[in-house]
């Protein structure tokens, strides 16, 4: 199990402000080749996060695993609506725009993702995706030192 | 029984136009009012002619009592006119309609109402065609119904297409479900059964040299070897075909709560077998409905009751969140699918939804 902390928490609200997106969540791959859970969730409506997990190449989070690459979905974007279906945490969070990006606690195989998210049709901007993929970055650090067996 | 009710009637159906029309001048001298008359009449015989050629028609006093037809029902019905007159429509019964069908068509038409709707007669070789429907009342002073204007289109070929389609679809979804279950056999007995034994040799390996490239690899074959398993589950649980649709909602369920955080409430009174294309159908019903649920319901709690009623099975999901009203169905195939499912085992399936108060799917299955 992975402890979410104060400054994993700090991280992801922050991110949340900074690019004015509704939700940032943070899902962890606890034991190589399991399932992902969604940690934790800054700007959720409810805690049905904590109850959603999913496989690689499940929905828009998996998929970012899988391919090991920033995945988005947009209402612009066509074939990317099944990505949306696929994703719970979307569904839950009546989320209609998101950007995954993939990171690696180990520095092996991705094992972690960040979400942003947004309740009606919006683009991430470049600089965006560059600022989360920098949290991302430091989550990844941060996921490494409290990962137990 | 020949005698008309109203000798009006027997010309009632412009029968006497062409006469009237020739006869015209000996009664009404030449004036304005004749030529608008004479104009009159001919429309009229030439709107006959054009139903006449375009329609079935038949008119009837208020007891049914058939009093004229065209050829056109002659033609389709293969009984001469003769044949036809003085009779009611019990003639080209088929028997096919519930006497409920039929008491609501009187009951509309009695009370002035137009009737519109798809009946099956039984022509004189008792063969079956379809009609389209529209019967007429005429009413009186005293807004009694005096006679009916029957006026039908053969629609026999669509509604043999109708019936075609339906057991085409039946037929797709049972194959689709045959594929299912052989890929899902194959995934599971075939490159499961391999991935195992491959398994075991690993295993005997490491027994005689222990080594970490080999546990990794080891960990790695059992991380696919549950994604194999786990898609062959997804095709066609085999719960399903061994223990039935009971353990199989039950299974699904708890991993749909793990995949979208929506729990569940499941109460069943089932506790028997039935045909496996019927525990199929309830399975793959439940399934859709609560896959529309974690899209479009948005809610964190769901319903589903299985109750065996002895004849019947009854099963019920609901859901407390958005709803929809009848117009704003999506462009998906789901609720059709799983109408024809239920259709294809001899069931009924019903939706109510409203904005805001919920869905609810009832299925009825007899057993």
């Amino acid at each position: 199990m992975l402890q979410i902390t104060d400054e994993m928490r700090k991280e992801l609200n922050q991110l949340r402000d900074t690019i004015y997106s509704d939700l940032t969540a943070l899902a962890f791959m606890s034991k190589s080749g399991g399932r992902l859970h969604w940690y934790y969730a800054s700007g959720s409506r409810s805690n049905r996060y904590r109850l959603i997990s999913f496989k690689i190449g499940h929905g828009i989070a998996g998929m970012a695993v899988r391919l090991g690459r920033t995945v988005t979905v947009s209402a612009l974007l066509s074939g990317s609506i099944r990505l949306r279906q696929e994703c719970a945490l979307m569904l839950a969070e009546q989320l209609h725009s998101a950007v995954a990006i993939p990171f690696s606690s180990t520095g092996d195989l991705p094992n972690g993702v960040l979400l942003l998210g947004n309740r009606d049709v919006r683009t991430f901007t470049e600089s965006d995706v560059a600022e989360a993929t920098q949290v991302a970055q430091r989550l990844s650090q941060l996921c490494a030192y409290p990962l137990t067996p | 029984m020949n005698e008309p009710s109203n000798p009006l009637l027997q010309h009632a159906f412009g029968e006497s136009t062409d006469k009237l029309l020739n006869d015209l001048e000996i009664y009404i001298p030449e004036s304005p009012f004749l030529h608008a008359l004479r104009n009159s009449l001919h429309q009229l015989s030439n709107l006959k002619f054009a139903l006449d050629t375009s329609s079935i028609v038949a008119l009837t006093d208020h007891r049914g009592i058939i009093q004229y037809v065209n050829d056109k029902f002659c033609e389709i019905s293969q009984y001469s006119r003769e044949e036809l007159i003085g009779q009611d429509h019990r003639l080209i019964n088929s028997g096919y309609h519930t006497s409920a069908f039929m008491k609501n068509l009187w009951t509309t038409i009695r009370s002035g109402k137009v009737w519109q709707g798809e009946i099956r007669n039984r022509a004189k070789d008792n063969s079956y065609y379809w009609v389209n429907t529209t019967i007429v009342p005429f009413m009186d002073e005293e807004g009694e119904p005096y006679q009916y204007l029957a006026i039908r289109n053969e629609v026999t070929k669509l509604k043999k297409v109708e019936a075609e389609l339906q057991s085409m679809m039946t037929q797709v979804m049972q194959i689709q479900e045959e594929e299912r279950k052989r890929f899902s056999r194959e995934l599971h007995d075939g490159i499961g059964q391999s991935l195992f034994s491959l398994i075991i040799q690993l295993d005997s390996q490491l027994a005689e040299q222990p080594s970490a490239t080999l546990e990794n690899l080891r960990s790695q074959v059992t991380d696919i070897i549950k994604d194999v398993r786990g898609l062959a589950w997804e095709l066609r649980p085999s719960v399903l075909d061994d223990l039935g649709v009971v353990p199989a909602i039950r299974t699904y369920i708890e991993n749909f709560c793990s995949h979208y955080g929506i729990e569940v409430h499941f109460q069943c009174t089932l506790r028997k077998r039935v045909d496996i294309r019927k525990e199929i159908a309830i399975y793959r019903i439940v399934q859709e409905a609560l896959t529309n649920v974690a899209k479009y319901a948005d809610v964190a709690e769901a319903y589903v009751d299985v109750e065996d009623q002895n004849e019947m099975i009854q099963v019920t999901i609901r859901d407390e969140g958005i709803g929809f009203s009848g117009k704003s169905q999506g462009e998906g195939v789901g609720l059709f699918s799983m109408e024809e499912r239920a259709r294809g085992v001899g069931g009924f399936m019903s939706i109510t939804s409203a904005p805001d108060e919920g869905t609810s799917i009832q299925l009825t299955i007899p057993v």
